[in-house]
């Protein structure tokens, strides 16, 4: 779990000071995480904008993660913004991904990582359709490449690596600095208590703050 | 990362469904959280595979009330192709594991599918065709029903949440943005001032320009105006407005769309329209009577037809 906390105490009490004032937090509460979804949505986007390592053609992985990104309950005490798309976890945390089921051309369980761009975001059967090669497996149960062999060597077009696993990182700009979320959702709090202070003064009869 | 690594399973993480991040607001708290978009998921479930000889173009004829509940592919009659987009969607958007663990991912869909159509006999007999979008069992196709599809889920699911209490009166406006970049960019500007939408000057707030040449202009209109319906070729108010565009909507919020005057200070929003009619009933007299016929059988008996009234009433296709 991450936990971001403002430090600014002068922020932090100013917010606490008008929370007393206000009568709907939730509508507070909603502005707010209203700025960080939108924030994080940005990031995203900005990060489809990248393309992928191998040159070929796109997935729009991060395109699929701003799109599944929705602000979820927003309560009198607290707010949730959601992301739909599982994929992101491994982006986030890293980790270990191994084989569970045999490719058939192989019969052993091992990773088919692509590292030709005609391979990028496709599995083995896709790419031999798409491309119309016939793929052949060349290794063993420790490892190999799957690609498209000619007679001469230097002809081979290699298409995946094939190995038992991975260890992949945590991708340390899957999220946005936690400043920049912690500084959005702030904004957006007094941005709210800021308008409602201008309503109230447009109520002065009312004698305290209204949503 | 299956995107990445075929044949792959994403490992299990004890805190996939929990939270990512807390902020401590003084006492309240706001969290990020990874989990399936519930709205989203019913979205799918809710629809019925409908086989049909139609063209995406005659499709675009049948009234959106229709195209909502159904789950369709132009030119596709066959039930098990249907019926596997429509359970590969549900996976996708809803992260169900299968009994190795593994996650359905777009690879995964697109493997699968296009094995299917090849095995149900559906591959072009045109051999130019073999490959496009034309072609079901082709990555492309795949490809574009799976993005149009989610996207629309989606897009449905933010619209939903966005359209009444405090989410509403947080953000009751929203700007149409660039999600993903694109080589040739339709030309939105030009489309959003065609149907009297108004423009506002400044970068928009998520992506870069919406159209080359057009960076410091932003299309900002309230939830509820017709106008996002009206750029929609799929008559949605909610994104995709059209095949592959890259384009969606951000939150406007409050404070924004007071100072940029769409609402006063004091207004107060009223709850936007998020679904269809219930009634379900809709006029189709000026239907194509050839697209109209072939609509009714591919409807089976989802559908009653009173005169030109065709009234939804479910059940199976």
């Amino acid at each position: 779990m991450i936990v971001i906390r403002i430090n600014s105490d002068d922020a932090r009490n100013r917010l606490e000071f008008m929370l007393d004032k206000i009568e709907h937090p939730a509508d507070m509460l909603a502005e707010s995480a209203t700025r960080v979804e939108r924030s994080l949505r940005g990031h995203f986007s900005e990060r489809d904008k990248r393309g992928n390592k191998l040159g070929g053609r796109r997935t729009n992985f991060w395109a699929a993660i701003a799109n599944s990104t929705a602000i979820g309950d927003v309560t009198d005490r607290t707010a949730d913004v959601n992301i739909g798309d599982k994929r992101f976890a491994q982006k986030l945390y890293g980790g270990t991904i191994t084989a569970k089921r045999p490719w058939p051309g192989s019969g052993f369980l091992l990773l088919t990582i692509p590292v030709h761009p005609a391979a990028h975001g496709r599995r083995v059967s896709v790419t031999a359709r798409e491309t119309g090669l016939k793929m052949t497996f060349v290794g063993t149960a420790a490892g190999g490449v799957i690609g498209r062999f000619a007679k001469q060597a230097a002809e081979d077009e290699i298409y995946y690596v094939c190995v038992p696993s991975v260890d992949q990182a945590p991708d340390p700009e899957a999220l946005p600095p936690g400043e920049m979320l912690e500084r959005e959702a702030l904004q957006g709090a007094e941005d709210y208590l800021k308008t409602e202070v201008q309503a109230a003064q447009l109520q002065p009869e009312t004698g305290e703050i209204t949503t | 990362v299956n995107e990445k690594y075929p044949n792959t399973q994403i490992p299990k993480h004890p805190n996939i469904f929990g939270y990512l991040g807390i902020w401590v607001l003084g006492c309240l708290t706001m969290a990020l959280t990874l989990q399936p978009i519930a709205e989203a998921v019913e979205k799918i479930s809710s629809r019925t595979p409908v086989g049909s000889t139609l063209k995406s173009a005659e499709w675009e004829q049948v009234p959106r009330e229709i195209r909502e509940r159904a789950i369709f592919s132009s030119r596709v009659e066959n039930a098990r192709v249907l019926d596997r987009i429509k359970s590969g969607l549900e996976n996708i958007l809803s992260g169900t594991r299968n009994e190795f663990g593994g996650i359905e991912d777009r690879s995964k869909f697109i493997t699968e599918l296009g094995k299917l159509a090849e095995r149900e006999g559906l591959s072009p007999s045109d051999p130019g065709l073999k490959g496009t979008i034309q072609d079901i069992t082709s990555e492309a196709r795949a490809d574009l029903i799976l993005r149009t599809q989610t996207e629309m889920a989606y897009g449905y699911a933010r619209h939903k949440r966005g359209s009444s209490g405090p989410l509403l009166r947080a953000a009751p406006a929203q700007e149409l943005v660039r999600i993903s970049e694109r080589k040739e960019k339709r030309a939105w500007v030009d489309v959003w001032r065609s149907h009297g939408g108004r423009t506002f000057p400044g970068q928009p707030s998520i992506g870069g320009e919406l159209q080359p040449g057009m960076g410091g202009i932003r299309l900002i209109a309230l939830k509820g105006d017709p106008i996002w319906s009206s750029i929609s070729r799929f008559g949605n108010p909610w994104p995709p407005f059209d095949f592959g565009s890259g384009v969606g909507v951000a939150n406007v919020t409050r404070t924004e769309a007071i100072q940029l005057g769409l609402i006063q200070l004091n207004q107060i929003t009223t709850e936007v329209p998020a679904g269809m009619n219930d009634a379900l009933e809709v006029d189709v007299g000026e239907m194509d009577p050839a697209v109209r016929a072939e609509l009714l059988r591919g409807l089976g008996n989802l559908v009653q037809l009173a005169g030109n009234t065709l009234k939804w009433i479910g059940g199976a296709a």
